[in-house]
């Protein structure tokens, strides 16, 4: 058996039509008129990945004139891959597979992940990171807080009760703030920090234990370390696409904005909802209702018509909607 | 003159690129180097000119070596600039005066791992000039409202393919800044008037209440748009470009894109890609190869066999694979 093809002299495009013979560990090039250009022990040829191109010591190149021949001496693991992708039954196999395995490592393995890495972030680092993006907020969005002293230590203290009561071991700080621009709003910094505006302590006056609920939810994002799960997470998705997507020309600048931002968005739900889920696991264990976490939601929408529910956008948000959680609210009863 | 010839078929690569992308994901971003060596050598060997196909040489291995690093810089900036604003500016700055080096370095790997004929290209960027032409030019043309900008995109070509090489032959380019200007002038144009009608869509649907129409004849605009500016300056550009470029005595090149037939390619490459949810990437590629290739003369004269490969093969430099990780692309 012969093989047809080129053979090129060492650094140069000259070149001679030429065929290869084997035989059991040797190989052979000849000219067109059977004179010997090239002999070669097997095992002292090089053939890069994926390829059939073959290498002397001499510099000298053979190459087969049919781009899809390979030799059977080749390495083994990357015949394999090439193989298996001209089988018809392994590639329908991964047009269904690759969007679930693509959903489930960006919806469970990259979070996990994210998870372990994120314990492992050292407090200091937490702590100046958290500090930095309060002392942003403080710059452009708020205002010192109108809540009295007095109704600012009791809704402390209230805090500091329950944080007792359920045993729980991170410290908490929280500090009021007025701002136009949130209304009312509670947030929470990954080192324990949850601000909250004093358009909601205002609304939520009446009923203190409402109040609870959300701050309830807060420690929750903290509890579970959501803030730099997500930081990690997004970094994570981005790498991914980035190389994955990245290796395909212009396509790029397409998918990765609209793609990352559903991911990103569909993180923040997941979280919001664990947050929720704390707030009314926590609720139930200081023997309170969870109509209280209903009640908060409700005054949460009764400001603001437009972020009621509509089921394109609540999709989209990065909130679940606020009926949404009220009705699994309901449910957790 | 012979025309560049592409074997490549759709259905053959789809299965390549399929079962690669799918174990990139599995491995998380582990396989992805070898699933860009395999496509990018099947490419690469489909093309072929005078009966002499193209290789591509990149070692898997290598190029995954120089992403861990590229991942870790990109981590290790991203932590520390959260913290600190002082490090993130810092930062930028550097990036700001690294990047002309890792441009260079970047091509020039990419560069170095392609072939013809056994003989590799190379291309050894000036750091100032790169800094110059790529940065510095493009931002200072802000100043004449742009004006300059097509005359600086011409210099800029110039100076990269002029320090393109095959094996130890340089290419010459010399081209003319009237061209840029005319291409420049027709997106432009191709710009405004989609605009423009999209406007008045715009004003009729939403006269009309119609919202999700609305949205569909913004969509549709800003796909014309692309395909319109990508495919008048896009042709107008590579035909001036192949036309003016050479290397002396061993090859002179030649294209034929029409703009018509372009627009067509690029705006039926985005609904595909758009409508297939990414899956018709690589029938994208394999015809926009086809198209091009269908449309490109190349003349290859007997003094290429003088050539001498001086280009290093050495593929270990690890600097120039984590440049080539951050993929900087002009």
């Amino acid at each position: 058996m012969h093989i047809d093809g080129k053979y090129f002299l060492a650094q140069s495009p000259k070149y001679f039509e030429a065929k290869a013979i084997l035989s059991v560990n040797l190989i052979r090039i000849f000219d067109e008129e059977n004179n010997l250009l090239e002999e070669s022990k097997i095992s002292k040829v090089t053939i890069e990945r994926f390829s059939n191109s073959i290498t002397f010591t001499t510099g000298s190149v053979f190459s087969p004139s049919d781009i899809g021949f390979r030799w059977d001496f080749e390495d083994k693991p990357s015949r394999f891959f090439e193989k298996i992708s001209s089988i018809r039954s392994v590639i329908v196999l991964s047009i269904l597979l690759l969007p679930l395995l693509g959903w489930f490592s960006v919806t469970k393995v990259i979070p996990k992940f994210a998870e372990q890495v994120a314990e492992s972030i050292p407090e200091a680092y937490v702590n100046e990171l958290s500090q930095n993006a309060l002392a942003r907020f403080d710059e452009y969005a708020f205002e010192p807080s109108m809540i009295s002293e007095s109704k600012q230590t009791e809704i402390k203290r209230l805090m500091n009760r329950i944080i007792k009561r359920l045993s729980i071991e991170n410290e908490f700080n929280l500090i009021f703030f007025k701002s136009d621009l949130t209304g009312s709003n509670a947030f929470a910094l990954p080192d324990g920090t949850i601000v909250i505006t004093d358009a909601l302590v205002n609304k939520l006056e009446d009923t203190p234990d409402a109040l609870l609920a959300i701050l309830l939810h807060e420690i929750g994002h903290v509890e579970k370390n959501h803030g730099l799960r997500l930081i990690v997470e997004s970094l994570g998705v981005g790498i991914l696409f980035y190389y994955i997507v990245g290796d395909i020309p212009g396509l790029t600048e397409l998918i990765t904005g609209s793609a990352f931002n559903l991911i990103q968005s569909s993180f923040s739900r997941s979280m919001e909802i664990e947050a929720d889920e704390y707030s009314l696991e926590s609720l139930k264990k200081l023997g309170l209702s969870s109509d209280l976490f209903v009640y908060a939601m409700r005054s949460l929408v009764d400001e603001d018509d437009s972020i009621s529910d509509s089921n394109i956008l609540s999709y989209l948000s990065t909130h679940p909607g606020i009926e949404e959680r009220i009705e699994s609210a309901k449910k957790s009863e | 003159m012979t025309k560049v010839s592409f074997n490549g078929d759709g259905k053959e690569f789809f299965g390549i690129w399929i079962v690669n992308t799918l174990l990139s994901i599995v491995t998380l971003g582990i396989y992805s180097p070898w699933a860009k060596v395999q496509n990018t050598k099947y490419l690469y060997n489909n093309l072929s000119i005078d009966d002499h196909y193209f290789d591509y040489h990149a070692q898997p291995i290598q190029i995954l070596k120089g992403r861990l690093i590229a991942i870790l810089a990109v981590i290790i900036f991203a932590l520390l600039s959260t913290v600190n604003e002082t490090i993130y500016f810092i930062g930028l700055v550097v990036l700001f005066f690294v990047a002309p080096w890792l441009i260079n370095k970047s091509i020039s790997f990419n560069m170095r791992m392609t072939s013809y004929r056994n003989v590799r290209f190379n291309f050894k960027g000036d750091y100032w000039k790169t800094f110059l032409w790529v940065f510095i030019a493009p931002i200072l043309s802000l100043f004449t409202l742009y004006l300059a900008l097509p005359h600086v995109l011409r210099r800029r070509d110039e100076y990269m393919t002029q320090n393109y090489s095959y094996g130890n032959a340089l290419f010459t380019c010399s081209m003319s800044s009237k061209v840029y200007y005319k291409a420049a002038f027709y997106a432009f144009g191709a710009i405004v008037g989609i605009s423009l009608l999209i406007g008045i869509g715009v004003m009729i649907t939403a006269g009309i209440g119609l919202e999700v129409l609305n949205a569909m004849v913004l969509l549709l605009g800003y796909i014309l748009i692309i395909a319109a500016s990508a495919s008048t300056y896009g042709s107008v550009i590579r035909n001036h470009y192949f036309q003016s470029t050479k290397i002396d005595g061993v090859a002179s090149f030649n294209s034929s894109v029409e703009i018509g037939e372009f627009f067509q390619l690029i705006s039926t490459n985005i609904l595909m890609i758009i409508f297939s949810l990414g899956l018709a990437v690589p029938f994208v590629q394999i015809r926009s190869i086809n198209f091009l290739s269908v449309n490109t003369l190349v003349s290859i004269e007997p003094k290429i066999d003088d050539i001498i490969d001086d280009v290093s093969k050495d593929s270990s430099a690890l600097l120039d694979e984590v440049a080539d990780a951050f993929d900087i692309e002009i």
